[in-house]
């Protein structure tokens, strides 16, 4: 399978009143076409961060200090920590998009559900919906039913698709009569939005539509913002924990809508969370987080059943299940301020070694497959 | 396509925008408080869009001058001819204070749209962008909050020339005669407008860290775009509200200017210049105080009761902009 994003060796830093945190430490991921990577880790581990790096929407004060990032969407490679704003924005929301944790901070509360969604469809999708419209137009003229005006409309949306920005639509826009040409647009842009709408199983789309964001609930939220992040059939999805905050059956069914709709849309995710559970629900692969960097990457059912990180065993131990007897990890996650010298996990470590504390170990593909960053094997297969 | 069934669909396509306006009302309604400062605002959008009919001007005159019966000094009392009575230089009051309504809301509204124009546009830069321009912004309006409003309106009005020279070409020379009363209007957008500054620029750095809008980065927004429909859509109620009541206050300011003798020339009907001539009658004589009662409290009344229905009607823009409190 082809690869689709290749992070490699990135390293992003904040630089804050207190210090510098060293927020990511030489990250490398790898996401195939049409696979879903889970990324789990503990809280402040740095997965929503390698999230907006990979937007390139780093909040300030942090700055990537090094590594690439390269998306593969067709069958050119780009390096997206060095390109241009402009090209960036046409990326962002079309062939990358993203779903927030908090589904309601993220819609904007002066708009409905339908001026929010058609957005991400005049940003991205203009052109398309204008061709649309002027075989439409041209359907309409054939069988007769046209008006006289029709055709100064279908001229319109040919300028529109020549030239978007052009200053002619800027005034025929603003004059009434003449501006109606913007009322087909409104109008396939609804049928466009419920009918996305409906795909995300919200009952009675045509009413929410004209919703504002406070009065959805939690799980109809969610599903709004995802219909938002899938308006474009984005080639890349990264999922940045969107059913935390959800209850476990609306989870559940978010869970297996965006399994469903990933085999209709025909997109990668990655998928940010922290519970092991939804990892073995959705994920192919996944990779483990721990401090700012990745210990170990592998195939969902090979973590399950052979984690070899000491970092991994713990997480997995960490489970509460019923009859089992409690375990955490001893100790707390580390300062990022000031990390811990060599590998950053040694000082909860039950299986530390001296060199530990002094080098940082590589990245080792122990099995096919299989990723690893830690002494401990290396040592062990010597 | 028939003419009905193109009704038809115009009443569909509107639908939406009606039940929305029908909503607003009905929610205009719930508050007595707005109703009432909606019913005086009407009334004075109808006394203005009305006045050649309440007070029909002389032929071939400015209509905004005051008719004046005679020079003699004492005001007289309200008459069949007077409905008000006449005020200082025998000016009628009833022709003053219904044509004054439309000094007043042209006051009202102009110097409210510039300071809010002029505000939004400073804080706008400033809040959004940040960083050194932001301190310049600020530090600037900061010079103008240093200084009493009144005081610096008066410096301003001062310091505005009356003939404006703009293109001067050999012999031909275009010049503007600046109206006294434009005067006044152009001082207080100078003193007005950094308070509106504040106030934005404070909401943008508000909305600027709010979630949905890394969410409209993340969907590919340009920075103009995220601006202009993301961030000042959720902060403007606060000056929108705001500026409703300025509306009311600015014309309280304008009056002050003129009770101190800066304002509209003299006979312009402004409520204003009508209080300013009430100056030397407040106190009629010994044996009756009260003589000249109509020449400061009927112009009193008109002001108070203009400034109250934008005071009023504050809360009711808030009710009806804001979707997070009008669906409620």
């Amino acid at each position: 399978m082809r690869t689709l994003l290749d992070i490699e060796d990135l390293v992003l830093k904040f630089y804050t009143y207190e210090g510098i945190v060293e927020a990511l430490d030489e990250v490398n991921l790898n996401l195939k076409e049409g696979e879903t990577l889970g990324v789990v880790g503990e809280t402040g581990c740095g997965k929503s961060v390698t999230a907006l790096s990979t937007l390139v929407l780093v909040p300030t004060p942090g700055r990537i200090e090094g590594g690439h990032i390269f998306f593969e969407p067709g069958d050119k490679r780009v390096d997206l920590l060095r390109q241009d704003e402009s090209v960036l924005r046409k990326i962002r929301g079309k062939d990358i998009s993203m779903i927030f944790q908090e589904p309601r901070v993220y819609l904007n509360p002066v708009y409905t559900v339908l001026d929010q969604i058609s957005e991400v469809y005049m940003q991205h999708r203009m052109k398309e919906l204008c061709k649309r419209a002027i075989a439409e137009i041209d359907n309409e003229i054939k069988s007769g039913k046209a008006s006289f005006l029709v055709e100064f409309d279908k001229s319109m949306f040919k300028e529109m698709l020549k030239n978007p920005k052009s200053s002619v639509l800027k005034v025929v826009s603003k004059i009434p009569i003449l501006n109606r040409y913007k009322r087909r647009l409104e109008r396939m842009l609804r049928k466009e939005v419920v009918e996305i709408l409906r795909t995300m199983e919200i009952a009675d789309p045509e009413r929410v539509v004209n919703m504002y964001p406070h009065e959805l609930s939690g799980g109809m939220a969610q599903r709004v913002v995802i219909a938002m992040a899938l308006a474009c059939n984005p080639t890349l999805l990264i999922a940045d924990e969107p059913t935390t905050n959800l209850d476990v059956t609306v989870q559940f069914q978010i869970l297996n809508l965006i399994k469903i709709l990933k085999d209709k849309f025909g997109s990668s995710i990655l998928y940010i969370t922290h519970d092991m559970g939804v990892v073995a629900e959705v994920c192919q692969r996944v990779a483990v987080m721990y401090a700012g960097s990745i210990c170990e990457i592998a195939d969902v059912m090979e973590i399950f059943k052979n984690p070899i990180h000491p970092y991994t065993k713990g997480l997995l131990e960490s489970i509460p299940l019923p009859g089992k007897e409690f375990k955490s990890i001893d100790g707390t996650v580390p300062s990022l301020i000031n990390p811990p010298a060599g590998c950053r996990f040694h000082d909860r470590c039950p299986y530390a070694i001296e060199i530990c504390s002094k080098m940082k170990p590589k990245m080792v593909e122990v099995k096919k497959d299989h990723f690893l960053r830690c002494h401990l094997y290396v040592g062990v297969r010597k | 396509m028939d003419i009905s069934s193109r009704w038809q669909q115009f009443k569909v396509s509107v639908s939406p925008t009606l039940k929305e306006l029908r909503f607003t009302f009905s929610r205009i309604k719930q508050s007595p408080i707005s109703v009432i400062g909606l019913a005086i605002l009407i009334l004075y959008i109808l006394i203005a869009l009305l006045a050649p009919v309440l007070a029909p001007p002389l032929p071939k005159r400015d209509p905004y001058m005051i008719p004046q019966e005679s020079y003699i000094f004492m005001p007289n009392p309200p008459s069949e001819d007077h409905i008000f009575g006449t005020t200082e230089n025998q000016y009628d009051l009833w022709y003053g204070c219904i044509w004054g309504t439309r000094t007043a809301f042209r006051i009202g509204f102009m110097v409210v749209v510039s300071s809010l124009a002029i505000g939004l546009l400073i804080g706008c830069v400033a809040g959004y962008y940040g960083g050194i321009i932001d301190e310049l912004m600020m530090r600037f309006t900061d010079i103008i909050f240093a200084f009493p409003g009144l005081v610096l309106a008066m410096a301003f009005y001062m310091a505005i020339p009356d003939k404006v020279t703009i293109l001067q070409f050999g012999e031909f020379n275009w010049t503007i005669t600046v109206m006294t009363l434009d005067k006044v209007l152009i001082a207080l957008v100078l003193v007005g407008w950094p308070s509106y500054t504040r106030v934005i620029r404070g909401e943008i750095l508000r909305v600027r860290t709010e979630d949905y809008i890394e969410a409209a980065k993340a969907a590919g927004c340009s920075d103009f775009r995220v601006l202009v429909k993301h961030v000042i859509p959720n902060s403007i109620y606060p000056i929108v509200i705001m500026a409703s009541l300025d509306i009311g206050a600015i014309v309280l300011t304008a009056a002050a200017m003129s009770f101190l003798g800066i304002g509209a020339q003299k006979g312009y009907a402004d409520w204003g210049q009508l209080i300013s001539l009430s100056r030397n009658w407040i106190f009629g004589n010994m044996n009756n105080p009260l003589a000249f009662w109509h020449v400061f409290l009927i112009p009193g009344i008109f002001i108070f009761t203009f400034v109250l229905g934008w005071n009023l009607l504050g809360d009711a823009f808030r009710d009806m902009l804001d979707p997070t409190i009008r669906r409620r």
